[in-house]
C-alpha cells in the first residue's frame, strides 16, 4: 500500500475472500459511483442488467431527493410568500387603521371647529341683534325726550305769553274805569287832581 | 479532481466510507453489499488481484485512481 494511506480495512488478508479488502471496497466505491463505463463488473451475462438497475436505483434516489429538495424549497417559498403576504396584509390593515383613526380624529376636531364657529357665529347675530334692540330703545328714547322737551318748551312760552296776557288784561280790566295817576309829571299839565269842571269824580 | 467525481455525489460517498468507518464489523457490511459479487466476480475474471482490478477498472471508467483512494483515507 501507498505511503500516508490509511485503509478502513486489512487490505493484504484473506478477510474478504482471499482479496484485500482495501481494494475490494475501491471497487466497490467504483461501483456505487456507477456510469456508463461501469458495465464490465461481474463475470456472468446479468452484470450490465444489474449494474443498470443499481444506476437507475441512484437515478432514482437523486431524482427522490432532487423531489424532495424541490418540494421542500416550493414549500419553503410556499410558507415564505404565505408569511410575506400575511405580513403586507397586516400592515396595510395597521396603515389603514391608522389612517381611519387619524382621520377620525381631524373629523371630530373639524366638528368641534364648526360647532365653536357656529356658536361664536349665533353669540355674535345675538350680540347684534341685541344692540340693534338696544339702539332702537336709545333711539327711541331719545326721540321721546326730544320731543317732550320740545312740547315742553312750546308750552312754557306759550303759557308764559297767555299768563301775561291774562295779567294784562286783569289789570286792564282793574284799572277800567280808575284814574290814572301819571308815573312821570310833565311841566304845564295843569294842576293833580285834575280839575274837570269842578267836579270832583 | 475527475469531474466525474465532483459530479457523482461525493458527499454520499463519503457518508458511505464514515458509515462503514464506524460499524463493529466492516467487512460484513462490505460483504451485504449488492455490488459486493458483482465486484467480486469481476475481481475473479481479471485475475484474481483486487489492486489490478481497480486499476483497470478506474481506467476503464477515466477515473483517477488516487482520487478514489485519497476518499478512503
Amino acid at each position: 500500500m501507498d505511503t500516508g494511506i490509511t485503509p478502513v480495512m486489512n487490505m493484504g488478508g484473506d478477510c474478504l475472500g482471499g482479496a484485500g479488502g482495501f481494494w475490494i471496497f475501491a471497487l466497490l466505491i467504483l461501483a456505487m459511483m456507477g456510469g456508463n463505463g461501469f458495465g464490465g463488473f461481474g463475470a456472468n451475462g446479468n452484470s450490465n442488467a444489474i449494474q443498470a438497475d443499481v444506476n437507475r436505483g441512484f437515478d432514482n434516489q437523486n431524482l427522490q431527493a432532487q423531489t424532495r429538495d424541490i418540494l421542500s424549497a416550493v414549500n419553503s417559498g410556499t410558507a415564505q410568500t404565505v408569511a410575506a403576504t400575511n405580513q403586507t396584509f397586516h400592515d396595510t390593515l395597521a396603515a389603514m387603521q391608522g389612517l381611519y383613526n387619524e382621520t377620525s380624529r381631524d373629523i371630530a376636531a373639524l366638528q368641534v371647529s364648526q360647532a365653536n364657529a357656529i356658536a361664536n357665529q349665533n353669540e355674535c347675530c345675538c350680540s347684534t341683534k341685541m344692540l340693534i334692540q338696544q339702539t332702537a330703545a336709545d333711539n327711541a328714547l331719545l326721540m321721546s325726550q326730544m320731543e317732550a322737551r320740545i312740547n315742553a318748551k312750546m308750552d312754557a312760552n306759550k303759557i308764559e305769553e297767555l299768563q301775561q296776557q291774562i295779567s294784562q288784561l286783569q289789570l286792564a280790566q282793574a284799572t277800567s274805569g280808575m284814574l290814572k295817576f301819571p308815573n312821570s309829571w310833565s311841566y304845564g299839565a295843569g294842576p293833580f287832581p285834575p280839575i274837570f269842571n269842578g267836579c270832583n269824580v | 479532481m475527475n469531474p466525474m467525481l465532483q459530479n457523482l455525489s461525493n458527499n454520499k460517498i463519503t457518508q458511505a466510507i464514515s458509515k462503514i468507518k464506524s460499524l463493529g464489523n466492516p467487512q460484513m457490511m462490505i460483504q451485504s453489499m449488492p455490488q459486493y459479487r458483482q465486484v467480486m466476480d469481476y475481481v475473479n475474471a481479471n485475475g484474481g488481484d483486487p489492486k489490478e482490478a481497480f486499476y483497470k477498472k478506474a481506467s476503464e471508467m477515466g477515473i483517477n485512481p488516487d482520487d478514489i483512494i485519497n476518499q478512503l483515507k
